[in-house]
């Protein structure tokens, strides 16, 4: 098949119901009422000449080439801004268009280079396509004033912009200013001298706003913004649709193939998370599965301050399976667990997790998700019944308050932000949605272009459940719940129960300001509008869990979309904004200690006894160690083996000191990744794993929407991640003999009754599907509790304000809170071996005015950050963006260790890490701590492979 | 996991902070044995019994009752 790309309707389709029938060239055509002549005349494959429009951007109509004639009107209207009509009869292409689009593309052509042979949009043109389709052949116009010859920005890592090429339709500008919302992107001057600008005019591309989301690249029909890889390797010859291994809101691709090598990452329109949009790392941050970096070999070593020795997979498997088996005899199966991934498919997690509980024999298995959103699980189980989000992505698109708290979309899940940005502008021509913000920083969504949040609850880290709880005291007491719903939906006793307790003088917004440091005044008019503004849509991120009352705060985020009505249909919802690509599937798998897939937990002997029917083992029916509990027991001497797959707890997880020395005291670590992580550096066995483009699987994203993984590449270690488990599985003579991971997916849907209806062959027709999928609900679940709570009815929990134990005083003055950054991801394994560290190459602490000039602290000082735990050094950023008492730093850099400062405390329900609270002083520094080069130097020492003899090597 | 080391520490401070976390249940020790029993691995069960209980505050050391006596 040769390399076609998506086809583009020339304008967005029209959602209204209402049909309209026309005639365009002497064919009946149906479309629904609001759809432009240009899309009607392509829906039956009729091509109207055009540059200026393309379906993901509003008709512009500054062409002047989609011209068409109509029956009955004066005049040629460009089709593209005409609206069909009921029995309009359109010609597109009469004697007298083609002699007027010939002549306008004989005024473009005469200010284009013609070196179409070695442009790096030749055969991928629209420029060139549509001088095609008009038949023009020469251009009679002299040489004069052009603007050939014009300097290329080449600032941005990914993509080119040569001005020389530019037609002026300003699509990128559009792309920027409707798809991503950015409005970076500008016409410079007027009439001859237009010119498309980054920004201000000193701007390029790499120095303005621009966000380096790709969206201006697709939009462009010629090659003025091109992928820097069409550049180089030339233009792609098949495309196949796969799904993005970054964040949670699981954009669909076309990965654009020559051969086995990956030209480019091009947004899919047919994807329903991303609807063809992207961010800098899913469409560009690719380059890590290629790095140098990268382990393709298997490595062991009997004790960590070895160096690695590269051996053959059987070795390797056998090597482990060793050490497990012997770990197994002496000390019981409960000395070895394993940690599944949340970057790896559901498959593979599940095999992962059946390992551990049918081939280790314990239930010792873990998952990321442990440090981010387990308090999501607990929270929403207890309330609603089910560990999962409420909506779809699209429900935004129907909201008219939108309640932010500790998320911050733009940078952590930048496609949903450009979504969510979208309906507070507007820009769909409803009034733009309320905006309520509640962070300690002033994320960029509380003023951003055409944005402005209504209400921005600057609190005080730590306090969420004292402004949620005051929330609930405003609505209930100013009489604002919806007692309507909660009868009919929800436990009226308990109900009550918390009612009167929300309405406690002490839970008044004017007696918690002390705590929260929120004007009782702004809060109160945040939570009127909350309850009052029509379709509330509640969103939320980390800076809600990873608290030590982040369940807590989980649960009273649901008793107020409860309470409030604002469940169960389009618009509203409780929706956990995901990080990882598929947490949500992770978790759905199985991976916690106490529950098999579909979060049935393992106490429950009807369930077990459906998987040792399937398995052929016993399950132990008692939960496993959670991480920090298998780090303690490691230490104590009782656990003695891990499997870790795709995880870097290491870099990830609190108390790094406290992880390190867990690891050191283990017999067999198991790291299975595609670079040795920092983890690693306490391994004994080393599986190279496998990139996202080299396996098939599924992902599940932030909305419960499963999605295809296609193999584009055939891996460079050999096996696909799962092919590793198996085979790691069945040298410990399990005998397992899966031969694709649809079985695998079989396997699920047999076991867990939310997934009963999902197939590979349905994923691939139907493009997704949103569990649950089952009898009840056969084509998935959009929305959840439309008619009823999973659980029955909607329980109302009291969640007390309980401070943490973290405490500001005289040594540790200041309250540190993380976070991320747009172009980094995580831990950086991935984009620090990216051209995204242009963006963002160290770590920074922001610090508030106020308190760096008490310190004597300038922007781009190294500091020292110190806490009750240990103690770093990184550089300052003097911002007001934090609030005074406040300072912020993301922890994307292992050599920065954001997580030596942050304690071991943890959320009361689930063990989630503090990390969003830790008291800490900041003083001038003059460079990296003992720590720092203690750690540097281990590292180093552990990452040493010995040479590869010959016989060694496969 | 013995008691006397750092990690019946951890344990006293989780059990504390279960029992804070439901003691707006109707029951709030039988809350926070059932979680306990819900979510903690048998070793921490038991290391948690072993401690004593020095150190619970009451809804815990009621749960811990409970968990005993189970």
């Amino acid at each position: 098949m040769t390399y076609q790309p998506q086809a583009d309707f020339g304008t967005p389709e029209s959602r209204s119901t209402e049909q309209v029938t026309l005639t365009i060239d002497g064919r009946p055509v149906t479309v629904p009422a609001g759809t432009s002549v240009m899309r009607a005349a392509a829906e039956i494959e009729c091509s109207i000449p055009k540059l200026c429009a393309t379906d993901s951007l509003e008709s512009f109509g500054s062409c002047r080439l989609c011209l068409v004639e109509i029956d009955g009107r004066r005049g040629t209207p460009a089709s593209c801004t005409t609206p069909v009509e009921p029995g309009m009869v359109v010609h597109t292409q009469t004697p007298h268009l083609q002699k007027l689009r010939k002549g306008v593309m004989e005024l473009y052509i005469s200010d284009h280079p013609l070196d179409c042979l070695t442009c790096a949009a030749n055969g991928d043109c629209e420029l060139q396509d549509q001088a095609g389709a008009v038949g023009l052949r020469e251009v009679r116009y002299p040489v004069e004033a052009t603007h050939l010859g014009q300097a290329k920005d080449q600032s941005n890592p990914y993509f080119d912009f040569d001005p020389s090429k530019c037609i002026a339709c300003s699509r990128c500008i559009r792309a920027c200013d409707e798809v991503q919302g950015t409005l970076a992107l500008t016409m410079q001057g007027r009439g001859f001298d237009s010119k498309i600008s980054a920004g201000l005019a000193s701007d390029n591309f790499l120095g303005s706003e621009c966000v380096s989301c790709g969206a201006c690249v697709q939009a462009c029909p010629t090659a003025t913004l091109v992928e820097r890889s069409v550049a180089e390797i030339g233009t792609p010859d098949r495309a196949v649709v796969t799904t993005c291994a970054y964040c949670g809101v699981g954009c669909t691709f076309r990965a654009e193939m020559r051969g086995e090598q990956l030209v480019r990452m091009v947004p899919w329109k047919d994807g329903k998370a991303n609807h063809g949009h992207s961010c800098v790392k899913g469409r560009f941050a690719w380059g890590y599965a290629q790095h140098a970096e990268r382990i393709t070999e298997p490595m062991i070593r009997d004790s960590i301050d070895q160096p690695w020795r590269v051996v053959s997979w059987d070795e390797a498997l056998g090597f482990a399976a060793t050490k497990l088996n012997a770990i197994k005899a002496r000390y019981g199966a409960t000395a070895l667990g394993g940690i599944t991934s949340s970057r790896c498919t559901n498959e593979e997690t599940f095999l992962v997790q059946k390992l551990v509980r049918a081939g280790f024999g314990s239930n010792n298995v873990d998952t990321c998700a442990r440090v981010c959103h387990s308090p999501t699980g607990y929270g929403l189980n207890k309330t609603f019944g089910t560990s999962a989000g409420t909506q779809d992505f699209d429900s935004v698109d129907e909201s008219d308050v939108i309640l932010v708290i500790g998320a911050n979309p733009t940078d952590a899940h930048p496609v949903f932000g450009s979504h969510m940005k979208r309906r507070l502008r507007g820009i769909d021509g409803r009034p733009p949605a309320k905006l309520i913000v509640i962070d300690p920083r002033r994320i960029d969504l509380v003023r951003s272009p055409h944005i402005e949040a209504d209400h921005h609850l600057a609190l005080r880290p730590g306090t969420n459940v004292a402004v949620l709880t005051a929330m609930a005291h405003v609505i209930v007491t100013e009489g604002l719940a919806d007692e309507a719903f909660i009868r009919e939906r929800c436990d009226w006793d308990e109900y009550q129960h918390w009612a009167e307790f929300v309405s406690l003088p002490t839970n008044s917004p004017e007696h918690l300001a002390a705590v929260t440091q929120v004007p009782a005044e702004t809060l109160r008019a945040a939570a009127r509008l909350y309850a009052t503004g029509g379709n509330a849509a509640i969103y939320y991120g980390l800076g809600v869990t990873e608290h030590s009352q982040g369940s807590s705060t989980v649960i009273a985020i649901a008793n107020l979309a409860m309470a409030t009505g604002n469940i169960g249909r389009r618009g509203v919802g409780v929706n956990p904004l995901r990080g990882q690509n598929n947490v949500q599937g992770s978790c759905d798998m199985g991976s916690f200690p106490h529950e098999l897939s579909g979060y049935r937990h393992i106490s429950n002997a009807s369930v077990r006894a459906l998987f040792e029917q399937d398995w052929g083992v016993e399950l132990p029916p008692e939960p496993g160690l959670r991480i920090p509990n298998m780090l303690d027991a490691a230490v104590e001497g009782t656990f003695r083996g891990l499997y870790v797959q795709g995880e870097d707890i290491l870099q990830s997880d609190p108390n790094i000191q406290h992880v390190a020395a867990g690891l050191a005291a283990m017999d067999c670590v198991i790291v299975h990744d595609l670079f040795l992580n920092e983890t690693a550096n306490y391994a004994h066995v080393f599986l190279p794993g496998s990139s996202f483009l080299e396996k098939d699987g599924t992902f599940t994203n932030a909305e419960r929407r499963i999605q295809l993984v296609r193999k584009v590449m055939t891996p460079l270690n050999g096996m696909a991640d799962w092919e590793v488990t198996q085979a790691l599985a069945n040298a410990m003579g399990l005998g397992w003999t899966y031969t694709h991971p649809s079985e695998i997916m079989d396997e699920i849907a047999r076991l867990t009754p939310t997934f009963a209806g999902v197939s590979f062959d349905r994923l691939d027709k139907e493009g997704s599907l949103q569990w649950p999928v089952n009898e009840a609900h056969p084509d998935g679940s959009p929305i959840m509790h439309v008619d009823g709570f999973v659980r029955g009815k909607g329980r109302f929990v009291v969640t007390d304000y309980i401070p943490t134990e973290e405490k500001t005083g005289p040594r540790f003055p200041l309250l540190l809170t993380t976070g991320r950054i747009l172009s980094q991801y995580n831990v950086g394994a991935q984009t620090r071996r990216t051209e995204n560290s242009l963006w963002h190459g160290e770590d920074q602490l922001e610090i508030h005015p106020a308190d760096a000039e008490d310190r004597g602290i300038r922007t781009g000082d190294w500091v020292k950050l110190s806490s009750r735990a240990g103690e770093t050094t990184l550089r300052a950023l003097v911002t007001d963006r934090v609030a005074p008492g406040v300072v912020y730093t993301t922890f994307h850099h292992p050599d920065t260790q954001a997580n030596v400062v942050t304690t071991d405390y943890s959320d009361w329900a689930t063990n989630c890490p503090e990390y969003k609270v830790t008291a800490v002083q900041v003083g001038a520094s003059n460079g990296p701590t003992d720590w720092q080069r203690d750690y540097d130097e281990q590292a180093r020492r552990s990452r040493r492979i010995a040479p590869v003899e010959a016989e060694a090597a496969e | 996991m013995s008691a006397g080391t750092d990690t019946s520490a951890t344990l006293i401070r989780m059990a504390n902070q279960i029992a804070q976390g439901l003691a707006r249940e109707a029951d709030p020790a039988a809350a926070a044995a059932e979680h306990i029993r819900l979510y903690w691995e048998p070793r921490m069960i038991k290391a948690l019994l072993a401690t004593g209980g020095a150190g619970l505050s009451p809804i815990a050391q009621e749960a811990y009752g409970r968990l005993a006596g189970a």
